[in-house]
């Protein structure tokens, strides 16, 4: 029963970085050059570096409360899942795994490179870190539905 | 100023030595530690499984982030600026490479089963 609850705040944390994530990706690659008028467009409109922080204790704080239900998962999902030979989703989770492990490398220069505008190269490396960041997101987000949805919450 | 420039100096460097260090610890196994989930027990290095699973995934995030911290904090106190000569761009394309080269050998071990 911990464990669902855990899973659920672990969902919840990551709908929340997936939100910030998201909004900052699309601030910096797709600007607004006029003033803001639709949802679209608001959408697009926020300050951008407001989010950097928020954004790195979402994702130290979702990737180690993953980190902890991980345990659990290879003793109960995983086994199953090898038992049923599923070793596509088997391999996307391993890729999560990575990717969310990967991510940890970049914080420090993500919250660099927003902090200090001015830094050489500094726009090129925001954009790209953000995108970077936003990759790693999305895919450990859908890939923990596809495997949740696979086994449950067991 | 110098603080903000070494700070710049040491994510830089760790962004890149993190990647690289992660995808060796995976590849030969240079996990730091073990955790054996179904025991509930550490332990040190890469050891093999005792009556159950055993993950390596945390000691090859602790083995890459010390390794990346120590490399990266001396590259900081280094004299002269460092960032100068570091283009910026390695900070994102060093890792976004070990993620393509993580994914692809998932998909080689897994999807080509």
């Amino acid at each position: 029963m911990e464990w669902i609850f855990l899973l659920i705040v672990h969902g919840l944390l990551a709908v929340a970085l997936l939100g910030a994530i998201t909004h900052q990706a699309v601030a910096v690659w797709w600007p607004v050059q006029a003033g803001a008028g639709t949802f679209v467009t608001k959408f697009r409109a926020v300050p951008s570096t407001s989010y950097v922080t928020a954004i790195i204790v979402l994702y130290v704080l979702t990737a180690l409360l993953g980190a902890f239900i991980y345990t659990h998962y290879t003793i109960s999902a995983r086994i199953a899942i090898i038992q049923l030979q599923l070793w596509k989703p088997y391999g996307l989770f391993e890729i999560k795994e990575h990717f969310a492990a990967l991510g940890l490398a970049i914080l420090p220069a993500y919250w660099y490179f927003w902090r200090v505008p001015n830094a050489p190269g500094g726009a090129n490396a925001r954009a790209m870190l953000t995108a970077i960041l936003a990759i790693i997101v999305w895919w450990n987000f859908l890939v923990g539905h596809i495997i949740n949805n696979l086994r449950g919450f067991a | 100023m110098t603080a903000t420039r070494q700070f710049g100096t040491f994510a830089v460097v760790f962004a890149i030595v993190y990647p690289i260090v992660y995808i060796a610890a995976t590849e030969i196994n240079l996990a730091a530690f073990t955790y054996h989930s179904a025991l509930g027990q550490f332990t040190s290095g890469p050891t093999k499984p005792i009556n159950g699973p055993a993950m390596y995934w945390f000691g090859w995030i602790t083995t890459s982030a010390i390794v990346a911290a120590v490399i990266a904090g001396i590259a900081a106190y280094l004299p002269g600026s460092l960032l100068q000569k570091l283009p910026a761009a390695t900070a994102w394309v060093v890792p976004m490479v070990a993620m393509v080269v993580a994914a692809g050998l998932m998909i080689n071990m897994y999807f080509t089963r």
